[in-house]
């Protein structure tokens, strides 16, 4: 083995005993330029396919996607050294994450999901994959439509190799029933997740954020804390749960632990700051102003926090002015909204700024347990 | 008179043997647990009566091994045989779910039941401690088949339990090996657990739990911990930790692992339940940044999971962690107060947890942050050793950054500090607020070369020609370009870049092999808020004579070359993979200085 392999293999081997987040990815990313360096193509698609896990599974979906497209070029010209089949699985992540970008256009988007399914249907697969895949960008764009028939097209045709795993389907099903408004349906479709039957790297703890919501609506609020108290604790290391730290956030607003959300908003508006995944940084935000408007109508005037340098606010101080933290939020929901609703061709953002914004009419206290507040 | 079982014993029996059991090898958990609760219930009756619990194995010629089991607690009355028995059938169903009942009539059942993996036939003799209730004596078989009598015999209040090997199962029959099942699920409880066998007769668990006898000192009582965790898990722990916490009724010894542990895997400890050991894997008693120790723990209020693998997750669960991490807290502060020697060696292990746990904790964070090392332009040297030295810390949050301008840096004379190992840049960020004294920087690559010397109105003037062609050449490869002056005066440039340059390199070296619908995308995903910056700036050193000459060059060729190849060996340097352009630079440009370099000396030779 050459001396920069020995050095490759030892990086990969530092970010092995990682937990999954950033610094874990760039450990990888350091492999990658060793290996490209020194012109190693096999070491550089190896390190890059540790690194396509690592980055979608630790919250930078845009350094997978450039690492996939490299490899994925590599396999077309070389397909004997660089067979394709992982990176039809790989395909996957990328594509389930391009739509967080407003910056790629939606005909690009239907392009590569086009191209996906190609290759896909070539391997010889159901498509129930892409299908998943079709319901999740029409959640997105708010298309209601085509989320229906995308629905109903994955549950025509059987699982096969390349279907998600049976916990992701389920809770992915249980997103898409919650976003119909379909509460019940969606909590009993959860059951068999919340019972422990399903699990995978994701799930339960995606599914124990995500039906907070519909249990508040039914009234379920003690409930949803015994999730939430479970849940939060499982998420809220990793930057790739962003938007499920959202949800929690948003719970702690509605049940009136104002004094919690405001330590989950210092704890993770870095992250939100940091995310290359526009989406989620918006959802976060979402949850952000509804915890300042909850503040503000209550009388809170200033807020002391500590919050990373970079954000444009920052103060050495660390004492805000609840006014302004809300307003800046607001501001930056708006423009958000604003670039993927141009993006998508739709109105499901602005629409989803108004509908979370009703949320406060839902307020429901209930104590957290253990300590107070 | 023979009676007929209501169920399917063989069928039961072999659902228990093979799923809900770890190993046939329990059969010797559930005789002792069945010996410890009938002790309990005797000892209950009134005072004055010490528990025991004696194995005899009797290896005998040509027949099959024997091992018998003997508690002095309180017996069974006929009416208790027959209940038992009712519970047998009655808790199939649920013993196939992993529930058990909790009366210890029923419990007694289900533990029997494991004895048939490992003996045909089981013979019960038990006399009641209740008065006027004569000795019996049971015998069931697997077919389902027993029978009961009333036995003339005058003994002593309690049960033994009669087992006879059967094929297959020799290795559990030995005295060594029950002797070391004994020990290992009874080692902990507090009545005698004696193994005979022959002319040998050992007390297994003599002295209990280790971490509930008296020693003579402190020293005596870690060197014994030790001992026993060396037992237990066959390694040499750094040190032995007593653990103890009232919810729960927890107590138990943490061990300080002796290596550094990998911290994505699932840290898992020995706990009992009541003495008894419950499980080898239980994963969620301690918190989870107590990775750096192994423990062993008896709970007796806590609440197994249906599995017995861990406990089940309630608010006394929960208060029970946070008292044991605050054991572990304690020990850790002591320390750092009192055992600057063995912290040193703990923190060379163990600097990752430490460092977790700081990021989270301010009063963990005051204790230890002085005494952990960091990587410096001047060294690695603790934190401690440099604010002594620094009222300013300065920091780069990443490796290749670091490398990049460490050297630059330190001819500055600025102490740079690599965070670009985990946690490292969570915790020199934090410094200020807990030390308001002293502030924090991150000191990035493109700050630093706004730091160096300008140069004089004259010099200016003289590199304008140079700058304006190395802008433009620089352009394509979204670098600009300037010139200052700067130490150490042999390096002729600085290539600096963020996080986000090195990602749209990365980005350009995709696209370039990238098909059409790809390359597209990604062009899109270069296109972000902040790309208008120049994602990367080579700065050249006016200090250095090669780059004073190449300012003084009139041939835009020449100086066009080599603007190129200075980039390309900064690139180099920096460890920046060059793409197929970059490349191509460097490959023109050498043959291109070959070429002046033969055409220089033809021309002076003729």
């Amino acid at each position: 083995v050459s001396e920069h392999g020995e050095e490759v293999e030892e990086l990969l081997d530092r970010a092995e005993g990682l937990d999954e987040g950033p610094a874990k990815v760039a450990l990888l990313e350091e492999a990658v330029r060793l290996a490209d360096t020194h012109g190693d193509v096999e070491e550089g698609y190896r390190a890059r396919q540790v690194l396509i896990r690592a980055a979608t599974f630790g919250g930078l979906p845009d350094r997978a996607l450039v690492a996939f497209s490299w490899c994925l070029a590599q396999s077309d010209r070389e397909p004997e050294s660089f067979p394709v089949g992982e990176l039809l699985w790989e395909y996957k992540w990328v594509v389930g994450h391009i739509y967080e970008f407003p910056q790629v256009g939606l005909g690009q988007i239907e392009s590569m999901m086009g191209d996906m399914a190609r290759r896909y249907a070539e391997a010889g697969s159901t498509l129930r994959a892409i299908h998943t895949k079709g319901r999740q960008l029409a959640i997105h764009r708010g298309d209601r439509r085509s989320a229906a028939r995308e629905h109903r097209a994955l549950h025509s045709v059987p699982r096969d190799w390349l279907s998600d795993c049976p916990a992701c389907e389920r809770d992915a099903d249980v997103e898409y029933l919650a976003w119909c408004g379909k509460d019940s349906e969606a909590l009993e479709h959860a059951g068999p997740i919340l019972k422990g039957y399903y699990t995978c790297a994701e799930v339960p703890q995606r599914t124990y954020a995500r039906i907070l919501l519909p249990l508040v609506r039914l009234g379920r609020v003690e409930e949803a804390m015994a999730w939430h108290v479970k849940g939060y604790r499982m998420i809220a290391r990793n930057p790739n749960f962003l938007t499920y730290v959202a949800d929690h956030l948003t719970f702690l607003v509605l049940t009136d632990n104002l004094a919690r959300g405001v330590k989950l908003l210092e704890k993770h508006l870095g992250d939100a700051l940091a995310t290359p995944a526009m989406s989620w940084r918006f959802d976060f935000y979402l949850a952000s102003r509804l915890l300042l408007e909850r503040l503000r109508e209550q009388g809170q005037e200033t807020l002391k926090l500590r919050l990373p340098k970079y954000f444009p606010l920052h103060h050495a101080e660390g004492r805000y002015s609840v006014k302004e933290l809300e307003g800046w939020f607001a501001g930056q929901l708006k423009e958000l909204a604003g670039r993927f609703d141009a993006r998508n061709g739709t109105k499901a953002f602005a629409r989803k700024m108004r509908e979370h914004r009703r949320l406060r009419g839902l307020v429901s206290p209930c104590p957290l347990p253990g300590r107070a507040g | 008179v023979d009676h007929k079982f209501q169920i399917n014993l063989r069928g039961l029996i072999d659902l228990l043997s093979n799923h809900l059991y770890s190993g046939p090898e329990v059969f010797v958990r559930e005789l002792l647990q069945n010996g410890v609760d009938a002790i309990r219930a005797r000892a209950a009756l009134g005072p004055g009566f010490a528990g025991e619990i004696t194995l005899d194995v009797h290896a005998r010629k040509g027949k099959p091994p024997t091992l018998a089991f003997a508690d002095n607690g309180v017996g069974l009355t006929e009416d208790e045989v027959h209940t038992f028995l009712a519970t047998i059938g009655e808790s199939s169903k649920k013993a196939a779910e992993g529930d058990r009942p909790t009366d210890f009539i029923g419990q007694f059942g289900i533990g029997l039941l494991s004895c048939f993996v490992v003996s045909d036939e089981i013979v019960v003799v038990s006399r009641s401690a209740r008065p006027n209730n004569p000795p019996l004596e049971w015998r069931g078989r697997p077919d389902g088949t027993y029978s009961l009598r009333t036995l003339d015999a005058e003994i002593t209040p309690g049960t033994q339990v009669y087992l006879t090997c059967k094929r297959g199962c020799e290795d559990l029959f030995q005295p060594d090996r029950v002797r070391e099942l004994a020990k290992h699920f009874g080692g902990l409880l507090p009545y005698p657990i004696r193994v005979n066998a022959g002319s040998s007769s050992v007390v297994v668990n003599e002295g209990g739990a280790p971490w509930r006898r008296r020693y003579a000192d402190e020293k005596e009582r870690t060197r014994e911990l030790l001992r026993y965790g060396r037992e237990v898990f066959g390694a040499d722990f750094l040190d032995a930790i007593p653990l103890r916490a009232k919810a729960g009724e927890v107590d138990g010894v943490a061990f300080v692992l002796p290596h550094a542990p990998n911290l994505a895997a699932r840290r898992t400890h020995r706990v009992y339940l009541k003495n008894m050991l419950l499980s080898e894997n239980a994963d969620n008693l301690l918190p989870e940044w107590a990775f750096f120790v192994k423990a062993v723990v008896n709970a007796n209020d806590l609440r197994p999971t249906a599995s017995r693998e861990s406990f089940y997750e309630d608010a006394r669960l929960a208060a029970c962690r946070e008292a044991l991490g605050e054991a572990l807290r304690g020990y850790l502060v002591d320390l750092a107060r009192n055992r600057p020697e063995k912290l040193e060696r703990f923190i060379e292990l163990h600097h990752l947890a430490i460092r977790a746990l700081a990021v989270e904790d301010d009063d963990f964070y005051r204790m230890f942050i002085h005494w952990l090392p960091f990587e410096t332009a001047q060294g690695p040297m603790t934190l401690g050793e440099y604010v002594r030295q620094h009222s300013v810390i300065r920091y780069v949050p990443d490796h290749d950054q670091f490398r990049q301008i460490a050297r630059v840096a330190a001819a500055q004379g600025l102490a740079v500090i690599d965070g670009g190992y985990t946690y490292h840049a969570e915790l020199l960020a934090k410094y200020p607020e807990l030390f308001p004294d002293v502030s924090a920087e991150v000191v990035d690559s493109t700050e630093l070369t706004q730091s160096f010397e300008e140069l004089g109105l004259e010099e200016q003037e003289a590199v304008h020609d140079f700058l304006r062609v190395a802008d433009s050449v620089l352009r394509p490869f979204r670098c600009s370009a300037d010139v200052k002056k700067f130490q150490p005066g042999e390096l002729p440039t600085l290539y600096s870049t963020s996080s986000e340059g090195r990602f749209l390199r990365s980005l350009e070296q995709s696209k370039e092999i990238a098909d059409p619908l790809w390359a597209g995308v990604l062009d899109s995903l270069g296109r972000r808020e902040r790309a208008a910056a120049p994602a990367a700036q080579l700065c050249f050193n006016y200090l250095n004579p090669l780059v004073r000459r190449l300012a003084g060059v009139r041939g835009k060729r020449l100086l066009e070359r080599s603007v190129q190849m200075l980039y390309v060996q900064a690139l180099l340097l920096g460890h920046h993979p060059l793409s197929a352009r970059e490349m191509r630079l460097l490959n023109e440009g050498l043959l291109a200085l070959i070429e002046w370099g033969v055409e220089a000396r033809e021309g002076g030779e003729s």
